[in-house]
Formats: structure tokens, C-alpha cells, sequence
């Protein structure tokens, strides 16, 4: 048990390692460093990539097409929502209500 | 503004992320049991690591018995995606240096895409205060449902599974809310190029590539115009 401690250690330590270093890239009087545009772009990139590895895998374990049908009017009614009202919130909330009334 | 941007606004932009995290962290939280975990166990294992892909990447090679030092090695590279997150957010966070840290803690996946919209939202730095309120209920809120999960999961999951069901949507309803938010006609194209490359990835079985290959775009450089 002690191992396994020590390697859920490890991993935490060398997980947050990777989030905080380049955090401090910013200076320290909270002065902006000129980014390239690149990191400009590099956002909303991760973003839809990250998007699109969530929301394929509910597509690929649909079991029938009704849990197929669940999901496709969970994903519209959350766009709608965000249509109505840029909310991410609440777009979560309607497209898990709308999975909920659409599934088997 | 500065209101809107405190420490409350920032537990508040958490709710969300909530919804998405509380079926994750119910998951984890009874297969960890299914190990041997306590649920005092649970709740530290979750407060060390706070990574939902590298906390199922530890319980699966458990079950299979990989050895620590490929498991420890293989999490610290699927990590490394990590960095990305950072680099994108350096120039959009106005905080002092214990803010970054603490916020640094809790920048998972969700929270970076949470972070990022607010700032397309507001087109201003982020302080300290918001940014450490959603990091930090993000963190609370996992570590209360891994504990929870590994007390009364497997119950939910067997009584009432639609609601499971529906809790586990909450993640893809909440990166459409996400996208949607952050989609601007700039960056439409290399998005719509990003979800391709990310899907394809998938679709080649590799889907620890899918967001690495998504980053790619970005560095197309603008057409000039001049």
C-alpha cells in the first residue's frame, strides 16, 4: 500500500508540475508578457479538440439508437440554449435534461 | 466589475463544471472502493492527484497489475497536455504569484476551458480572486463526489441508472456551452481544422493524441493582408 501512495505522489507532484510552470511564464507584477498570436489561437484550439474527444466516446457506447437519439438532442438542446442565452451553465442543465426525457 | 470577478463569481462559474465532475468523481470514487480504498482513502486520492484521466488511468492498471513505475510514467506524459493549457492562459491571468499556484492546483481540463471562456467573454486579465474560486471548488467538488461515490455510487448506479445516465452528459453538454462561448469568426476555421484532427485521432485509436493533435492549428499563421 505504501508503493501505491508513493506513485499517487509521484503523479501528483509531476501533474501539477506540468500546470504551474508555465504559469510563471507571466512576470511577477502582473505585467503581460507580448504573446505571439499563436497563444492567441492555441485556446480556442484545445477547446474544440477537447470538445470532440468528449463527445464522441457517448456516441461510439450508444447502445441503440434511442440512447443515439438521446445524445444528438442532448447536444442540439444545449446549442439551442446557448442560442437563447450565452450561458454554459444552464445549456449544461437543458442538454442533460433533454438526455434524461430522450433516453430509454 | 470588479464584483463580477471575486471570489463568489468565480465559485459560481464552478456550478457547471459541478454538474459535470460530480458522475466523473462518483465513478472513481466506487472503483476505488472495489480496491481496497476507504472512503477517507478516496477523498486523499483524489485531493493528491485531482485528474480524472490519470486517477482511471491508476485504477485500470491496478486491476491489471502494471508495474507503479510505467503507470507513474505513463500518467506524468498523458500530463503533459497540461502545459499547453498553461502557455495558453499565461498572457489572460492579472494574479499574484499564490494566486497562480493555487490556481494552478485545480487547472484540469475543464477548468482551462471554463477560465478561457470567461476571458473571451470579459477580453480582460483574470484576478486572483476568481480564479482561485473556481479552481478551488472544482477541487472540492471532486473531492466530495469521489467520497460520496465511493459511499453510495454502486447504489445510484443499480436504483437509478437514467439519472446516472444523465449526469454523465453533463460533460459534452458543458463543452458545447464551452465552444460555443469561445467560437469567434477569427478562429472558426482552425477550431472546425482542431475537431477534425482531434476526431481523427480518435478514430485511429489514439485518443490520448486527440488533443495534442488538435493544438496544431493554432500555429497556422494568419494570412496577411496588407
Amino acid at each position: 500500500m505504501t508503493a501505491l501512495w508513493i506513485t499517487i505522489t509521484v503523479i501528483g507532484v509531476a501533474t501539477y508540475a506540468t500546470r504551474v510552470v508555465p504559469l510563471f511564464w507571466l512576470r511577477p507584477n502582473g505585467q503581460e508578457r507580448p504573446r505571439s498570436s499563436w497563444l492567441d489561437r492555441l485556446g480556442p484550439c484545445l477547446l474544440s479538440a477537447m470538445a470532440i474527444a468528449v463527445i464522441l466516446p457517448t456516441f461510439a457506447h450508444a447502445e441503440g439508437s434511442l440512447e443515439f437519439l438521446a445524445a444528438t438532442g442532448g447536444l442540439i438542446a444545449a446549442g439551442g440554449s446557448m442560442w437563447f442565452r450565452r450561458d454554459p451553465g444552464l445549456a449544461t442543465l437543458v442538454g442533460m435534461i433533454a438526455f434524461y426525457v430522450v433516453s430509454p | 466589475m470588479t464584483a463580477d470577478l471575486g471570489l463568489r463569481a468565480g465559485m459560481r462559474a464552478a456550478m457547471p463544471i459541478a454538474a459535470a465532475y460530480l458522475p466523473v468523481a462518483f465513478a472513481l470514487g466506487a472503483a476505488s472502493s472495489q480496491l481496497g480504498f476507504s472512503i477517507f482513502g478516496s477523498a486523499l486520492w483524489s485531493a493528491i492527484m485531482f485528474s480524472g484521466a490519470n486517477q482511471a488511468l491508476l485504477l485500470s492498471g491496478l486491476a491489471s497489475e502494471v508495474p507503479f513505475v510505467i503507470l507513474a510514467l505513463l500518467a506524468i506524459a498523458a500530463s503533459l497536455r497540461h502545459a499547453l493549457y498553461g502557455a495558453a492562459l499565461v498572457g489572460r491571468l492579472d494574479a499574484s504569484s499564490a494566486g497562480r499556484a493555487t490556481f494552478a492546483y485545480g487547472l484540469t481540463d475543464e477548468v482551462f476551458a471554463t477560465t478561457l471562456t470567461a476571458y473571451e467573454a470579459r477580453d480582460r486579465a483574470l484576478p486572483s480572486r476568481w480564479l482561485v474560486g473556481l479552481a478551488v471548488s472544482a477541487l472540492g467538488i471532486w473531492i466530495i463526489g469521489t467520497a460520496l461515490g465511493s459511499a453510495v455510487g454502486d447504489v445510484l448506479q443499480a436504483r437509478a441508472p437514467g439519472i446516472s445516465a444523465a449526469l454523465d452528459f453533463a460533460l459534452p453538454a458543458l463543452f458545447v456551452g464551452l465552444v460555443w462561448s469561445t467560437a469567434s469568426r477569427s478562429v472558426l476555421g482552425r477550431m472546425l481544422l482542431s475537431g477534425t484532427l482531434s476526431a481523427f485521432m480518435i478514430f485511429l485509436g489514439r485518443p490520448e493524441l486527440a488533443i495534442p493533435a488538435g493544438a496544431l492549428p493554432a500555429l497556422i499563421p494568419d494570412r496577411k493582408t496588407e
